[in-house]
């Protein structure tokens, strides 16, 4: 079930608040079971199979954090702590690795040394690549003594809670339970519920209204670079800037949606998108984009491996080893190795310059600093977004005006001038439906989402008049997708 | 809960902003209002001429591929040529139509593959229906309550968007390529060729197959079929000969014959005869203008010198003089 559907706006969230909070005057209990079985039937909405898989690793981490925490309890001997640790881990990682990386990796065996093992191909359970980070992080926290929970029905809601299901944020036990275990908060609150609304509504018009008319611009020139064709420099460009901003509406809009889901039942979710484009580093970047996946990746990999501790070049080595695991979370693909390893050596440049020169705050550098992080996250994203190697050369090809740089005749007409840099075409391939007026939409999308990131505060900066200013201007847009629109279209980030 | 009160405030405000917005204030002379100024055009000229008369409907294939003026000379009636764009509903072409159509007139359709599966929604969200949302609401009362509400729903970001670009455009006196100027009083679009088809020629060159399906062509019923089935069966009941016939497309592969046995069977079922050229319409690619349904205008005459030889014999009634 999707947030943008009208099965769940109109269907499951009203039916699911208001029972939460009819059965919450009288019985926490209830009220908790309740939303717990809702946030199953939630996930088992898509494919009622898996239901089965997340039940399992519900079992199997909440009795794997049960031993670690309450081992004096066990009437017998347990092997030791850290043994019981690293076969939860390794549950986790082989489901993850079974569902996601199996078929990779035997292709990718069977091209090195010439071996022709077969495996079926099994389609990835949604969100397993979120919910099985953050059992791992129960399990560590477990070990590391930071979690005491007794009750299954309340690790069963903390794995399940719809709201972060599928695509985070990625939480800790510790920042969400004690708020379930507040009585007030299966009270209703007017205020909590109406922020939290008011944030689903302008997630959700990031969204509908935002990210998917960037994805119309995008899907064009990715799909043609993968079909092979030539993408000249125009639409590469177009297609490169069109996802930049597809993915940041997308997944920041989730997450605006998914902490208003979570606030109207009264539960504070941290935030995961902090203006990530306003950012004048690459180590700025990471503080601002997907920060609950960051914070994992700091505590659960960056530091393990070492961190800072042991010198400058092991630290870059452990940056550079972090983000390559970020990469591969993300998909089974040499493009998401290639993405992981381009910020990995990003990120170790980036701390080696801070090193060398200091962390002035010049405006110079600010400024260079900005459009240098732009660009490697630009090309970053355009590795991410290819479905091939060689679809992402086809489009850097473009960029670089390796293919011939075209704007369409009629254009040239108006702006004779351009014809220094471009010459005309009747219609120009993979850009904006091929005609001037598209072509116009398209220039002049780019530019709205464009002052949006760099421009304007996050729904989080703005005062609650400035949101309900921006819920008049969007909200009609909003259903207009939602409910006369042909079709919906899923967040980018379910498929990983 | 005075919070609340402001956001459903908001909520309202919206809706009413953007009806407002939609309904009154910004339009898309461009693209979607010239729709209506192209068949006026075609609709005075129709006025104004006798039946016996002949009639093209179809989307731009019929106003790209299909020339009026010839057919006209040929076959000694008054011919419009009713085109406009695959995007406007035929309904409101049919709409238009039946007041102007007499016993004896003829109605070709060589509607592009496409158009038979589109879907009832899609029907009500064409580019007339923005037209009339914007400039002819009672229009729309045909389409009840739901066409209604689809066609004041239909409007996105992007179309705001456009119609600020379109609204500027046209207040400093830019047409789009095709315009009034380019078409001729029978409707038939006119230019398109020599160097201005120049510009086009590597993108028809590369441009995908325009194949039907054949499995999938007679898709949705309950849409444009419908449509078109009511009119077939408006037609005969009025005398009207409608003819159903194949758009032009690129002749990279055949149309294949159960397609074609398809659109056969199905103006059959409602009374209509199909007619298929020798060559099933089909041309080499560098007989086309700027997509796989729009031939340039040298193989436009050339397609309707044929297509008149092979309607004269399914002409009803006596031939009259043209005016």
């Amino acid at each position: 079930m999707l947030f943008n559907s009208t099965i769940f706006l109109f269907g499951f969230l009203p039916i699911t608040v208001l029972l939460f909070f009819v059965l919450g005057r009288h019985s926490v209990r209830a009220a908790r079971l309740w939303l717990a079985a809702a946030s199953l039937f939630f996930y088992a909405w898509w494919n009622p199979p898996y239901l089965i898989l997340l039940a399992i690793s519900i079992v199997f981490n909440y009795g794997a954090g049960y031993l670690l925490q309450f081992r004096t309890r066990i009437p017998f001997s347990l092997p030791p702590p850290r043994l019981i640790l690293i076969a939860g881990l390794a549950f986790n990682l082989f489901l993850l690795g079974y569902f996601k990386y199996s078929a990779f990796f035997v292709e990718n065996l069977n091209a090195a040394v010439g071996t022709d093992f077969v495996i079926r191909r099994v389609a990835l359970p949604l969100a397993i690549s979120f919910f099985t980070f953050q059992k791992i992080a129960y399990l560590v926290d477990s070990y590391l003594g930071k979690v005491k929970e007794e009750s299954f029905l309340n690790y069963v809601l903390f794995a399940a809670f719809f709201p972060q299901l599928i695509a985070g944020p990625i939480v800790h036990y510790s920042e969400i339970f004690p708020q379930f275990k507040k009585v007030e908060t299966y009270r209703f609150h007017w205020a909590n519920f109406t922020d939290g609304l008011t944030l689903f509504l302008l997630g959700l018009a990031k969204k509908v209204v935002l990210a998917d008319e960037f994805a119309r611009y995008s899907d064009v020139v990715f799909n043609g670079a993968q079909a092979g064709s030539t993408i000249s420099l125009v639409p590469a460009w177009i297609g490169a800037i069109s996802y930049t901003l597809q993915l940041y509406f997308d997944f920041s809009g989730y997450s605006d949606m998914a902490i208003g889901l979570a606030r109207i039942f009264n539960i504070e979710l941290p935030l995961n998108f902090w203006s990530p484009y306003k950012s004048s580093s690459i180590i700025e970047f990471w503080r601002r984009w997907h920060m609950t996946l960051s914070r994992f990746l700091r505590d659960y990999v960056y530091i393990p491996l070492g961190g800072n501790r042991h010198g400058e070049p092991k630290r870059y080595r452990n940056l550079f080893l972090t983000m390559l695991v970020g990469g591969i979370w993300h998909g089974a693909g040499w493009t998401y190795v290639l993405w992981g390893a381009l910020h990995g050596v990003a990120l170790a440049v980036n701390h080696l310059w801070d090193g060398l020169t200091g962390k002035g705050l010049s405006r110079l550098r600010l400024v260079g600093g900005h459009v240098l992080t732009m660009a490697i996250v630009i090309c970053g994203w355009v590795i991410f977004r290819s479905t091939s190697l060689a679809a992402a050369g086809q489009v850097f090809k473009g960029m670089l005006n390796r293919n011939g740089a075209y704007l369409p005749e009629q254009l040239l007409e108006l702006a004779p001038a351009l014809r220094h840099v471009f010459a005309g075409l009747g219609q120009v391939p993979y850009l904006g439906d091929s005609t001037v007026m598209g072509s116009f939409e398209v220039f002049a999308m780019l530019t709205l989402g464009s002052a949006i990131v760099f421009l304007y505060p996050n729904l989080y900066q703005m005062k609650r008049r400035t949101r309900l200013f921006l819920v008049a201007i969007s909200f009609a847009f909003s259903m207009q997708k939602v409910i006369f629109a042909a079709s919906i279209s899923p967040f980018l980030y379910f498929q990983f | 809960m005075r919070y609340f009160l402001s956001l459903l405030a908001a909520c309202g405000v919206s809706v009413l902003i953007y009806l407002l917005l939609f309904g009154a204030l910004v339009s898309r002379p461009l693209v979607v209002d010239q729709a209506s100024s192209l068949m006026d055009k075609k609709l005075a000229y129709a006025d104004s001429t006798p039946h016996p008369k002949l009639f093209i409907v179809a989307g731009s294939n019929a106003r790209f591929s299909h020339s009026c003026a010839v057919l006209e000379a040929a076959l000694h009636r008054p011919c419009v040529n009713m085109g406009i764009a695959a995007d406007v509903a035929l309904d409101w072409t049919f709409d238009l139509l039946r007041s102007r159509l007499a016993p004896g007139d003829l109605v070709y359709m060589p509607i592009e593959y496409d158009l038979y599966s589109r879907t009832r929604v899609r029907m009500m969200t064409g580019m007339d229906a923005a037209y009339r949302f914007r400039h002819d609401k009672r229009s729309l009362l045909s389409r009840g309550a739901e066409g209604m509400t689809r066609a004041a729903f239909m409007f996105s970001l992007p179309t705001l968007v456009q119609s600020g670009g379109e609204m500027a455009l046209a207040a400093v006196g830019i047409e789009r390529r095709f315009n009034l100027d380019t078409m001729d009083p029978q409707g038939d679009e006119i230019g398109h060729d020599g160097a201005s088809a120049a510009a086009y020629r590597d993108m028809i060159a590369r441009a995908p197959e325009v194949l039907p399906d054949t499995k999938d062509i007679l898709a949705n019923p309950d849409g444009a079929q419908q449509t078109i089935a009511d009119f077939l069966e408006w037609s005969r009941a009025h005398h009207v000969t409608a003819i159903g016939g194949l758009p032009t497309i690129f002749d990279d592969r055949p149309v294949p014959a159960a397609t074609i046995a398809a659109l056969k069977g199905f103006y059959a079922r409602h009374g209509a005869a199909f007619l298929v050229l020798a060559n099933r319409s089909q041309y080499p690619r560098a007989d086309f203008y700027d997509t796989g349904y729009h031939l340039r205008q040298s193989t436009q005459r050339r397609h309707s010198a044929l297509l008149a030889k092979a309607l004269a014999g399914l002409l009803p009634g006596p031939l009259s003089p043209t005016r």
